[in-house]
């Protein structure tokens, strides 16, 4: 009796480690088989300024700054050149960081980049240097929010009209 | 930040189904209060859900997600009425007391936590009222299904009562 209990047992661990260990396998291939890679709508995108012209990208998820032009020796400002703003109902963190530059960058003064919650109001965020390459650490840009990108640009003073320098800036949503 | 993965899968109740069955096979195997064949059945129950699963994966596409979550949480469901049909078999129709409450701490309890843990993760915020109405008609059907396995008996317990 207890030899056939014992039995019993013993086939009865066998078929259980079978069925879960397969039931295991096949879960974990429907989960890697279930997770796809989607696509979805921005949250946030950018929006052109008022103090200069930009040209927005598809899905207004890239923007080219146009008309903007610096003085020498003197701090030209552009208070509200781009706009940021989030569409989604949550706050989401944002980080402006410099990518690259190029163009006549050794008679570049500086040119720094400010993110306001309203233009001539609090500045959100520390300074982008363009010079130094720094960025402008994490914001929060609240929910159904637009916020202002602010240029502060100035040549040396024995820069020439013709001189000109190419920008390029990431924006980080998360 | 710490953030917990809770990306379930509907089959994810469909696997926790099969451990029970498989569990309550073995437990009844080495228990000694049932009849030979009762942890084959639930052995049969547990490869039943397996063959579920192969049929899941194999119309992923095309069942919705919500058909799934329905099948894979009956037959969790089932598992569950059957942890409590067995504590309740073993309370009134063998009127072991003492085993009954061991069983109802070790295992029923236990199993309806972790399932009901389980469902509110699937659920997110929203299914807490769901989440007891469901296990709350698990622990009924177990006690009709346990009604069911010792009418008898169990008309003979209350009437000394």
């Amino acid at each position: 009796m207890a030899n056939r209990k014992s039995l019993d047992l013993i086939v009865l661990l066998v078929i259980s480690m079978l069925v879960v260990t397969a039931s295991a396998a096949i879960y974990n291939y429907m989960y890697l088989e279930a997770s796809s890679i989607g696509a979805e709508a921005p949250l946030v995108k950018f929006v052109s300024g008022s103090d200069a012209t930009s040209t927005l990208g598809t899905n207004d998820t890239y923007a080219k700054i146009t008309d903007m032009a610096g003085w020498p020796n003197a701090t030209r400002v552009y208070e509200d050149a781009l706009r940021i703003e989030n569409l989604d109902g949550d706050l989401h963190s944002c980080e402006l960081m410099f990518d690259s530059w190029d163009g006549d960058i050794s008679n570049v003064t500086y040119i720094y980049v400010k993110i306001f919650n309203t233009v001539g109001e609090t500045q959100q965020g520390s300074t982008l240097s363009v010079t130094t390459g720094n960025s402008t650490g994490t914001f929060d840009l609240p929910a159904s929010t637009t916020w202002y990108v602010q240029w502060e640009i100035k040549w040396d003073g024995g820069a020439l009209s013709t001189y000109t320098v190419d920008v390029t800036l990431m924006l980080k949503v998360s | 930040m710490l953030k917990l993965a809770t990306e379930l899968l509907p089959e994810f109740f469909l696997f926790l189904g099969i451990d029970f069955f498989v569990a309550l096979s073995l437990l009844t195997c080495l228990m000694g209060h049932f009849r030979r064949t009762v942890p084959y059945l639930y052995e049969a129950a547990a490869v039943f859900g397996y063959v579920n699963m192969l049929m899941s994966r194999e119309f992923l596409s095309t069942f919705g997600e919500y058909m799934r979550f329905c099948y894979c949480f009956l037959y969790l469901a089932l598992a569950l009425a059957n942890i409590v049909g067995i504590n309740v078999y073993l309370l009134v129709s063998k009127k072991q007391w003492n085993i009954a409450k061991i069983f109802a701490s070790s295992v029923t309890f236990p199993t309806i936590l972790i399932s009901a843990f389980f469902f509110s993760l699937y659920g997110g915020d929203t299914s807490h009222v769901l989440t007891a109405a469901l296990l709350s008609s698990a622990m009924v059907l177990g006690v009709g299904i346990a009604f069911l396995v010792g009418p008898e008996k169990m008309k003979n317990w209350l009437g000394r009562r």
